[in-house]
């Protein structure tokens, strides 16, 4: 009997446990598309705001913590690659520069779960391994003349072949456009 | 000798089949022309409809679909948003101004939106209008009523009317919200938009017109008392809304709040930015739209070979008539030029019998749109563009007529003369 009211005690606990870590809308995930990268570029008073979400499969092959030499190699070469900004070519008559970047690499840090700021939710599931590894980019550009720039270009194509195509969100002063930059087209023009 | 004076005598001599052969022209080119102005005129009124909204703010849905049910009406949302979180999101500090929206109510066909009297201050249709009243103004009492110009002309209501608004469609008497008769306020401009085809009532009589149909229908003696829910205004709120349209400080932040939005933890929500959902939209039409242009344009071919066979058919009957002008001293080159000049006259009254056709069905097509989807339709004249095909269409009629031309200047003299058994 005493037996019973431990179990029956013990129930209720794991099923208001399991209820109250279940209350939050736990089990959503963002879409992910191997082969498609997704940005947003914003034109406010001078100065561009880009972001870029890239799968992890787009750039290095593996969407994991590098697990032997080779892949390490690849991905601190990708690293340091978006880091230093060479990847966007502007037009030269706006006279741009890139103020900051940032970079995140949620899911390929090696050892730790907890390690990405961005997703953290992402990867609390049960799951052993991190699900999708990304390259999260925000860059700071600041133009001196910001009406003249005629385009920008993202040269993510060439030497990530696994990298097929960036949608990417245009917002300006009066308008919001979605381009689609392609290996034969990485220009997003601003006219 | 009058040249061209007997070419319209030939012309009205053999009546019949020019006229058929201008209409099959002008069919085919009504056909273009509706299919290019259509397309470019229902892109505009697309656009119209929203203009100086930064996001809009759903329950987690497809961007087109959460575009289509919020602002159009076209369509039905599979959920609603939380008003927890919709005031969450009003208290974001990068949001300048929220416009809620609760539908699922209609009266006699036209939507009714439950929305806060922000709308009349931030609403933008068209080239950043805002709302304008005609008469009257925005709710005050509980049950006021504001209603867009097309409801109040095709309904024939004037401020101080009074009306009932039905529970969902409201195709039976019983789902009436009859307890809480509405008096209208305000009527506003017409826009152009889906606001014309919309009835807007406060959000707090949207949900005090709700107290009693908990279970989808009328539960007698749980209604609330008229005078009651006007007491109780203040505290009277819907525990859901179906979208909210957002409008931002600053325009650069819309990116990070719609990201913000769409990982947002306690709800699945959908944050769209309007145009790049319409431009979305249009992605989706545009194979159809593709489609419909081939088809047309093969149609006009159709057509101008049509003229084609009928100018050589009539070559043979009018050996004879050839032969006498040349006898008469008209030279090869000009009865070449006659055929040439015949084709113009032809294709030419095909094409502008086929722009006014085209103009004649987009305007008895006009009241149809506006009435189905809000969508206002203007019947314009046909852009830049569409005259250059025109004139390109006009160009290729000329050329199909040398044919027929030519071989008249070849042969017309051999051809009469000779006396054929």
């Amino acid at each position: 009997m005493k037996s019973l009211l431990v179990a029956l005690i013990l129930l209720v606990a794991i099923i208001t446990v399991v209820a109250v870590q279940a209350a939050p809308l736990e089990r959503q995930h963002g879409a992910h598309v191997h082969g498609q990268a997704n940005g947003t570029l914003a034109v406010d008073n001078g100065r561009l705001s880009l972001s870029l979400v890239v799968p992890g499969v787009n750039l290095v092959g593996f969407e994991h913590p590098p697990s032997d030499d080779d892949q390490r190699q690849r991905l601190d070469k990708v690293e340091q690659a978006l880091e230093s900004g060479d990847w966007l070519t502007f037009d030269s008559d706006g006279d741009c520069r890139i103020e900051s970047s940032e970079l995140a690499m949620p899911g390929f840090a090696e050892g730790s779960h907890d390690h990405d700021e961005h997703h953290h939710d992402h990867h609390h599931h049960d799951h052993n391994d991190h699900e999708h590894a990304e390259f999260h980019v925000d860059v700071d550009i600041a133009c001196i003349r910001v009406g003249r720039l005629g385009w920008i270009e993202l040269n993510l194509f060439e030497d990530y072949p696994g990298n097929e195509k960036i949608r990417m969100d245009v917002l300006r002063d009066t308008r919001a456009e979605r381009l689609r930059l392609t290996p034969g087209d990485t220009r997003i023009r601003l006219p | 000798m009058n040249l061209l004076g007997l070419a319209f005598r030939s012309l009205i001599n053999r009546r019949f089949a020019v006229i058929l052969t201008v209409v099959t022209i002008a069919l085919s080119i009504g056909l273009l022309v509706l299919v290019e102005q259509m397309r470019s005129e229902v892109r505009d009124g697309f656009y119209r409809s929203v203009s100086g909204t930064d996001l809009i703010v759903g329950a987690r849905t497809a961007p087109i679909q959460l575009l289509l049910y919020s602002v159009f009406g076209i369509g039905d949302a599979t959920n609603n948003i939380s008003w927890q979180t919709y005031r969450e999101l009003a208290e974001t500090s990068d949001i300048s101004w929220t416009i809620p929206m609760a539908l699922g109510d209609m009266h006699r066909g036209y939507r009714v939106m439950g929305t806060s009297e922000e709308l009349f201050a931030h609403f933008r249709y068209g080239d950043r209008q805002a709302l304008a009243f005609a008469q009257g103004g925005p709710f005050d009492d509980l049950f006021e009523v504001v209603i867009g110009h097309q409801v109040a002309r095709q309904l024939d209501y004037v401020i101080g009317d009074q009306l009932v608004l039905a529970h969902g469609t409201g195709s039976t008497a019983l789902q009436q919200h009859d307890d809480h008769p509405f008096t209208i306020s305000g009527i506003l401009e017409p826009t152009g938009t889906p606001v014309d085809q919309t009835l807007y009532i406060s959000l707090a009589a949207h949900r005090a017109i709700h107290i009693g149909w908990e279970r989808g229908t009328r539960m007698p003696g749980a209604e609330i008392d008229p005078d009651e829910a006007r007491d109780r205004a203040d505290e009277l709120r819907p525990d859901s809304v179906t979208a909210v349209l957002l409008g931002l400080n600053t325009r650069s932040a819309v990116f990070g709040l719609q990201r913000r939005i769409n990982d947002f933890r306690a709800e699945a929500l959908t944050a769209i930015m309007p145009g790049i959902a319409l431009q979305e939209l249009w992605r989706i039409t545009g194979l159809v739209e593709q489609t419909l242009r081939l088809v047309a344009g093969m149609v006009v071919l159709a057509g101008l070979l049509g003229m084609l066979t009928v100018l050589l058919t009539t070559l043979n009957e009018r050996r004879r008539e050839m032969a006498m002008l040349r006898a008469n001293g008209a030279r090869p080159w000009q009865i070449a030029g006659l055929l040439v000049f015949e084709a113009g006259l032809i294709a030419a009254s095909g094409i502008i019998v086929g722009v006014l056709l085209a103009l004649l069905v987009q305007a008895l097509a006009a009241p149809w749109l506006l009435a189905t989807f809000g969508l206002h339709v203007a019947v314009a004249w046909p852009a830049g563009d569409l005259w250059l095909v025109l004139g390109g269409i006009l160009l290729a009629g000329l050329a199909i007529s040398l044919v027929p031309a030519l071989l008249a200047y070849r042969r017309t003299l051999a051809d009469g003369m000779q006396v054929r058994m």
